[in-house]
């Protein structure tokens, strides 16, 4: 298993706020990620995400897909604090 | 059962809870809320809100509300209640006529916030964006914000009516105040969920502190907003059932008030003093 998924975030909008919609994503892509060593999240074009949509997404990812690596990518400085903040906090330690 | 109300520009948050705290010790069917208002004086837009929540809240457990008004419609404050949304939330055909042009409309009027919402990003970005005219530093940490406490109504306060909610850029002190209004169940029985033996003054106090959660959640919520408006040098008010915390020029203080079903949070941002919320999410050294 030497492979990478790209999730294009902005699809679901240029907001991501929301548990709900944390977990609408992981809902979507849940299904297709073991099956590869690397999932890229790509913010291109997300211009706002909410700490509880942060939290509901990274904290399920690293939960549920010890194995995998999550790369994040085309963040903004205000997404990429809520992403640094969320892997800093997390009950979780693992590898990005 | 008649409350009469009288708004003046001394009127605040405490005393409109006061007005109404014994709605819930009577078992009435019928309520006439009397609105007197002293003309022009400058009425607090939070006012409005919380006088719209609760006349809501009381109609939809099936209470008959009458709204009488000792008003002149004429006056300023009637023309910025009706600006605000005020007199269509409260579902009355009271007419205020607009005498003068407001182009620059710096407000998200009274909105009510249905229990099933839970993002409204696209929208607060696009007025804040808009009308606002806010640096990015502010935009951010104002859509954080108001994220923040939709989640906290819809998610842990369980209010059936939702809430109600209202945001003004205030050009001449340079503020944005955000006010969110609910009929849920409180902060002690939220936070009792997962500290039962905590009284309500700790349980304010504890719920803006960092990691403190019902369970349903992170607890960094109340804790981010409550951090950013004290180094905002801006101010912060959480009311609910018979208690009060609040946060202003760095220094807080909390207390008892008559009771609200329900919780109160009003946030003033001050714009001279912009700090950014990735600066705090970036600081290392949080723990409870």
């Amino acid at each position: 298993m030497d492979s990478s998924i790209h999730i294009q975030l902005s699809k679901y909008g240029q907001n991501l706020g929301s548990r709900m919609l944390g977990k609408q994503v992981l809902d979507d892509i849940g299904g297709q990620i073991s099956a590869y060593s690397k999932i890229i999240l790509d913010f291109e074009g997300v211009r706002f995400m909410s700490l509880s949509f942060a939290t509901e997404l990274i904290d399920a990812l690293q939960k549920h897909f010890k194995e995998t690596d999550i790369i994040f990518t085309a963040t903004n400085s205000f997404v990429k604090s809520q992403i640094n903040f969320v892997l800093k906090t997390n009950r979780q330690v693992i590898a990005v | 059962m008649k409350i009469t109300v009288k708004l003046n520009e001394k009127t605040d948050i405490f005393s409109i809870v006061s007005n109404f705290s014994d709605i819930w010790s009577h078992d009435v069917e019928s309520i006439i809320v009397q609105l007197e208002c002293v003309c022009d004086q400058v009425i607090e837009g939070e006012i409005f809100v919380i006088i719209s929540s609760i006349v809501n809240e009381l109609r939809r457990i099936g209470k008959q509300i009458i709204v009488e008004f000792e008003v002149n419609r004429h006056c300023l404050s009637m023309e910025y209640a009706k600006r605000m949304g005020f007199f269509k939330n409260l579902k009355t055909d009271f007419e205020v006529i607009l005498y003068k042009d407001y182009p620059d409309q710096h407000f998200i009027e009274i909105t009510h916030l249905a229990p099933d919402i839970y993002n409204l990003n696209d929208a607060f970005l696009d007025i804040f964006d808009t009308h606002f005219d806010l640096i990015p530093e502010s935009l951010n940490s104002l859509v954080f914000v108001f994220d923040e406490l939709i989640c906290n109504t819809t998610r842990h306060c369980r209010s059936k009516n939702g809430g109600y909610y209202f945001c003004q850029k205030n050009t001449d002190r340079n503020t944005v105040e955000v006010i969110i209004v609910d009929s849920g169940t409180g902060i002690k029985k939220s936070l009792n969920r997962a500290f039962p033996h905590y009284n309500e003054l700790t349980c304010l106090e504890e719920c803006i502190k960092f990691g403190v959660t019902c369970g349903d959640g992170r607890g960094h919520g109340l804790f981010f907003i409550s951090e950013l408006l004290k180094r905002n040098k801006g101010e912060f008010i959480a009311l609910s059932g018979t208690s009060h915390l609040s946060i202003k020029n760095g220094e807080q203080i909390t207390g008892n008030n008559d009771y609200w079903q329900g919780t109160i949070i009003k946030c003033v941002f001050t714009l001279n003093n912009a700090l950014p919320i990735e600066q705090l999410l970036e600081e290392q050294n949080y723990s409870r």
